[in-house]
């Protein structure tokens, strides 16, 4: 391939946004993708081993997936296990579509609450980005909710919901508690040709109905008919620089192990929190000894990955609990900032979720499995009789939760595995179990007569943001406010690994809105743009 | 020419005679009858079922027969609980597998009420509940709940 104006490295959610603005823009762009494109048809939502495949072929853990695109992840010093997809689609293949956004507090949470740092940016001059991301994405719900600054209406009107979804909105409304229909970028009518969303609660295993606005469904089409070129099966293990410090391409192995380069004039990073901070690491030269842009050593730190629990409420009313969008049926913000007299700081965003199938109440999502007459029990009260708060609690920035580069582990292509150090904060635990106390009370004042807490999973690292933050002191930060590193001119990180706080909330809006963001400033400024 | 059925069972999932019976005793071990829910057993996980689930899962065959193969000829609950603390991986392939037979089992669907994953169609001109009882008012009276950034940091 000649030199193109923009590499794109990975094509998830960031990548394709960049890549179809670029292309829309007029911008001779490549993606190269380590993993494949993956045929709809392939996912087992609609068969009986839905669930036994999840937990293996479509698990939603590298480590144990262990895909021939994937690389293994050393965890042994992380408390959670992040998790990914990758392939075409990045992430957004598997995650739950939950589209919440940022709230204006989590762009200045050292300035209103006296921890970590502010965001470079408000979410004032985030909102239009946002607002075209939900029309791009497909995205459902309901303008007007009072958690948010006023704003357009979501293209598509609220996904449905199951009746106890009702009287938890009762419920909240007695208690005088927040709750809304809940933000989810899956299509709750027929939307640019995409079916609608067929409530088969199946979504986090890829949806075969193409209603969920995953980026091989919602812009990899169009950024290739624009004239994008996405290769896959590319596994980059360098970003190369010439002698004045600019990027000059990428390494990279191709799928069938032969070692190629592609040049550009501008690189763009999208390879999600952990695969941004090793290609960075991995990159170091005589002219970056610590790393590509490692200036502020802060690359691969502060890793954040939102500490998740869960409440399950078990009913006496019988309905079809496994149903639905995975997804979030309504949502609530009634405890999203920090409390008067809490002993914690920030706050958590509760999604209200289908509790799925019988295998996975068997193997206990997040607790441990049972067997004999407590496994038939268990099933029996649960399964058709449950609905499940789950809580996404802000994680504050820690320097030592860092992405590293093992000295041993390897991928396939033989390049240096990433290494996790990551313990969940004593903030986080506490901010957790209050959460957990109060979705509970939220559950019984709705009818449940049994709640099941599991205040913390272990499996749960669906967000990887931080690990090359945003700011505009080149010395605390590793991106400008535009993802533009402070140390090489043509080099962009648009991921979650900008994150300069991680939020309480699912991060896809808001990594979408930047990448949109970030690209529109580079194709601004394309005429004064420094070239290698 | 198709082999006589039993023949066919017998082989089910490439286990000899002896290490079906073992694999349907740990089975109703685990998955015992439980009100209108049949056993493993009775519900057929030691057949089709089971073979279909090692499709599922090809992954899990060979350590499958490894941990069957080192179970006594009659597991019991002590069996299991010796399993556990011993060999915790073994008991997970073990429990999987045959908890992911039962559950595809229509008996076993039907005792549940569990009618599978099902593709539903959107009723476009339903309004929910919460819309038309006003719900959603209530929320908004309440008024705005989110916080602004200090002036003096935009």
């Amino acid at each position: 391939m000649s030199r193109p104006d923009v590499l794109i490295i990975g094509a998830g959610a960031s990548g394709a946004v960049a890549a179809k603005r670029l292309a829309e823009g007029g911008f001779d762009v490549v993606c190269l993708e380590q993993g494949q494109r993956t045929d709809p048809g392939a996912y087992r939502g609609a068969y009986p081993d839905w669930e036994l495949t999840g937990l293996k072929q479509w698990n939603w853990d590298p480590n144990v997936r262990q895909a021939d695109a994937d690389y293994p992840v050393e965890v042994s010093e992380s408390d959670i296990d992040p998790l990914m997809f990758n392939g075409v689609g990045g992430s957004t293949v598997q995650f739950a579509a939950q589209w919440p956004r940022l709230a204006p507090s989590d762009f200045h949470v050292r300035s209103l609450d006296g921890v970590a740092d502010d965001w470079p940016l408000t979410y004032e001059e985030l909102q239009p980005y946002y607002e075209r991301s939900d029309v791009d994405f497909g995205v459902s719900g309901m303008g007007g909710d009072p958690a948010y600054p006023p704003g357009a209406e979501p293209p598509l009107p609220p996904l449905p919901v199951p009746d106890v979804a009702n009287e938890i909105a009762r419920a909240h409304n007695r208690l005088g508690w927040h709750w809304w229909p809940g933000y989810n970028a899956i299509a709750s009518r027929s939307y640019r040709g995409r079916r609608p969303c067929v409530q088969r609660g199946t979504c986090a295993w890829g949806c075969g109905e193409g209603a969920k606005g995953s980026t091989d469904q919602t812009h990899w089409p169009d950024a290739e008919r624009l004239g994008v070129k996405l290769a896959t099966g590319a596994r980059v293990y360098e970003i190369t620089v010439n002698g004045r410090g600019l990027a000059t391409g990428a390494a990279y192995v191709d799928h069938e192990g032969v070692h190629r380069h592609q040049e550009a004039s501008v690189v763009m990073l999208a390879a999600n929190g952990i695969g941004t901070p090793r290609l960075l690491l991995l990159s170091s030269s005589a002219h970056f000894p610590d790393g590509l842009a490692n200036r502020s050593g802060l690359v691969g730190k502060r890793l954040m990955m939102h500490p998740f629990g869960t409440v399950i409420g078990l009913f006496d009313r019988r309905w079809a609990s496994w149903q639905g969008h995975w997804g979030q049926s309504l949502q609530s913000m009634q405890f999203y900032e920090t409390g008067p007299s809490a002993d914690f700081v920030r706050g958590a965003k509760w999604g209200l979720q289908p509790t799925g199938g019988p295998l996975g109440v068997a193997m206990g999502f997040g607790g441990d499995p049972v067997w004999g007459e407590e496994l038939q029990e268990r099933v029996s009260k649960s399964l058709g009789h449950s609905i499940m708060w789950g809580i996404i609690g802000e994680d504050l920035p820690d320097e030592s939760n860092a992405v590293t580069l093992d000295s041993e582990l390897v991928d396939s292509d033989g390049v240096r595995a990433p290494r996790i150090h990551y313990r969940v904060s004593g903030n986080s635990t506490r901010l957790l179990e209050f959460h957990a106390e109060r979705a509970s009370e939220s559950l019984i004042e709705a009818g449940a007569y049994e709640t099941i807490v599991t205040p913390q999973v272990r499996g749960t690292g669906w967000h990887l943001l931080g690990t090359a933050r945003m700011g505009d002191d080149p010395e605390s930060s590793v991106v400008d406010r535009w993802g533009r590193a402070h140390d090489v001119g043509n080099l962009f990180v648009i991921d979650g690994s900008l994150f300069v706080t991680s939020g309480g909330v699912n991060p896809t809006a808001t990594i979408s809105a930047l990448a949109l963001r970030a690209t529109e400033h580079l194709i601004s400024r394309r005429k004064g743009q420094a070239t290698p | 020419m198709r082999a006589p059925r039993r023949a066919e069972e017998a082989k089910a999932g490439g286990f000899a005679e002896e290490e079906r019976s073992r694999i349907a005793t740990v089975a109703d071990v685990l998955i015992p009858a439980w009100g209108n829910l049949p056993s493993a057993s009775t519900a057929g996980v030691v057949g089709s079922l089971l073979e279909k689930a090692l499709r599922a899962r090809p992954d899990l065959a060979e350590s499958f027969a490894r941990s069957v193969a080192n179970l006594p000829e009659t597991p019991t609950s002590e069996t299991v609980q010796d399993l556990i603390e011993r060999d915790y991986e073994s008991y997970l392939t073990i429990l999987t597998l045959l908890l992911g037979a039962y559950y595809m089992s229509d008996a076993v669907k039907g005792a549940l009420g569990y009618s599978g994953q099902e593709a539903l169609r959107i009723d476009v001109g339903a309004l929910p509940a919460y819309y038309e009882e006003g719900l959603l008012e209530e929320v908004s009276k309440r008024g705005p709940i989110y916080r602004q950034a200090p002036a003096d940091t935009i």
